[in-house]
């Protein structure tokens, strides 16, 4: 056998490739067939399964992180879209007490309105009333003093004692018909 | 003296097997060599990386775990846009499958290393292997029906025996072209690398003051081509493993 292999190194020696001697091909072969096998016990028993765990476990966890990410963010829409309730109800809410308020107001305001319309009216009438009475008062004095003005002024120009009730009747139509006048 | 420095030097010498102990095994030489030896620190490398990243395995990942869970979420991006729902069953090997070629092609590029998968062997035995599970899994999931996948539905009756022969050609050539794409990159980078890290050398020792002046160039070449062997070993582990998931796709919907 050691001789075969003298005769390998020769031919090696002869020139040419040394991939064309076929005397080496047994040898890389079996030692390719070995090694290619140990790497693929190897790849197949230690490295891969690591590996494909290790990438598993980080797409679980990018899946988990993304989930919780989803959830936080539709709870914080839940919270925003209650606060934005909540706003729009006191919104609404303070629009309605203003306007109860402005109508109590406007109420109070024409109520106020009319008493003093009604206050004031009634004590013009009363002022009225009183003009009047005083009037009516002050007319019929003037009669009084009229019929005595004409007695006297009879007595003294005339001498004459004029009948009371005459004179009475003649001052007053007298009087009317200035006040027709 | 100078052939000693011609083979030295010799683009392809980096891609020789050499073994470090042999080890026969039921007639089979399965010695230890230095292909073996990458293949053991590129697992113990990823393992390392991918263990040590989920160590601590929080829910907010640090820069470690972070890259780990990139490498994971990219194949499963992968694994979920070509395959579909369906795929998740073979998503442990796709990833193994990525993480196997992108820390050999990546590995390779470190000074004094070797590259796994600039070997045809190494490649199309994971071809073959991909090729024959995936055959085997069109066949049990869609039983014949997975013999549409070379009559496309809608092709004209008269192209559809020119089409089927086509169709079954590329599917018999994938095991091949889907490692020779990788073999040929990782093969074409590294000898470039060589070639332009050769001539540093050859320039700086054999021509004098101005040979070492002219060294320059080919030392920028050199980085500009580690930072694009650094994009290929990227780009062809991802191509690997992307055109498994899409021959996945074809096992699992074989009706196009």
């Amino acid at each position: 056998m050691s001789e075969a292999h003298t005769e390998v190194a020769e031919s090696q020696h002869e020139g040419g490739l040394p991939q064309l001697n076929t005397a080496t091909y047994e040898g890389q072969i079996i030692w390719l067939v070995i090694s290619f096998a140990v790497l693929f016990l190897i790849v197949s028993r230690l490295v891969l399964p690591k590996v494909t765990k290790v990438l598993e476990e980080r797409e679980e966890r990018i899946a988990n992180d993304l989930d919780t990410a989803e959830r936080l963010k539709r709870d914080a829409e839940e919270v925003k879209a209650a606060y934005e309730a909540a706003i729009a109800e006191a919104r609404s809410k303070s629009k309605d007490l203003i306007l109860a308020a402005k109508e109590t107001i406007q109420a109070d305001i024409a109520k106020a309105l009319a008493d003093l319309d009604a206050d004031l009216s009634k004590k013009a009438d009363e002022a009225e009333a009183e003009i009047a009475k005083a009037r009516d008062k002050a007319f019929a004095s003037i009669d009084a003093v009229a019929t005595e003005a004409a007695q006297d002024m009879l007595k003294k120009l005339a001498g004459i004692e004029g009948e009371d009730a005459a004179v009475a009747k003649a001052v007053k139509s007298a009087l009317s018909a200035t006040k027709g006048a | 003296m100078n052939e000693t420095v011609a083979v030295a030097h010799s683009p392809i010498e980096q891609f020789k097997i050499k073994p470090i102990f042999d080890w026969h095994i039921a007639g089979f030489d399965a010695s230890f060599t230095n292909s073996s030896l990458w293949m053991v620190i590129v697992i113990t490398l990823t393992t390392f990386f991918m263990i040590g990243g989920m160590r601590k395995a929080s829910a907010v990942p640090g820069r470690w775990q972070s890259a780990v869970e990139i490498m994971y979420e990219f194949v499963a991006g992968m694994v979920r846009d070509n395959v579909g729902r369906e795929g998740k069953k073979y998503f442990p090997f796709v990833f193994t499958l990525f993480v196997f070629v992108l820390g050999c092609n990546l590995a390779g590029l470190l000074p004094y290393s070797f590259t796994v998968t600039s070997h045809i062997i190494v490649n199309f035995a994971m071809a073959l292997f991909i090729f024959t599970g995936v055959t085997l899994i069109g066949f049990f999931k869609n039983g014949a029906g997975y013999l549409r996948l070379f009559a496309p539905a809608g092709v004209p009756l008269w192209l559809l025996p020119l089409i089927t022969v086509i169709e079954i050609i590329s599917y018999c050539i994938r095991p091949f072209s889907l490692s020779v794409r990788l073999f040929a990159n990782m093969l074409a980078g590294h000898i470039m690398l060589k070639v332009f890290a050769g001539f540093i050398v050859t320039l700086a020792l054999g021509a004098g003051v101005a040979g070492a002046a002219g060294a320059v160039l080919p030392f920028g070449v050199t980085v500009i081509l580690t930072g694009l062997e650094l994009l290929v070993a990227c780009l062809q582990a991802y191509v690997f493993t992307i055109l498994t998931c899409i021959y996945l796709n074809d096992a699992m919907h074989p009706g196009h």
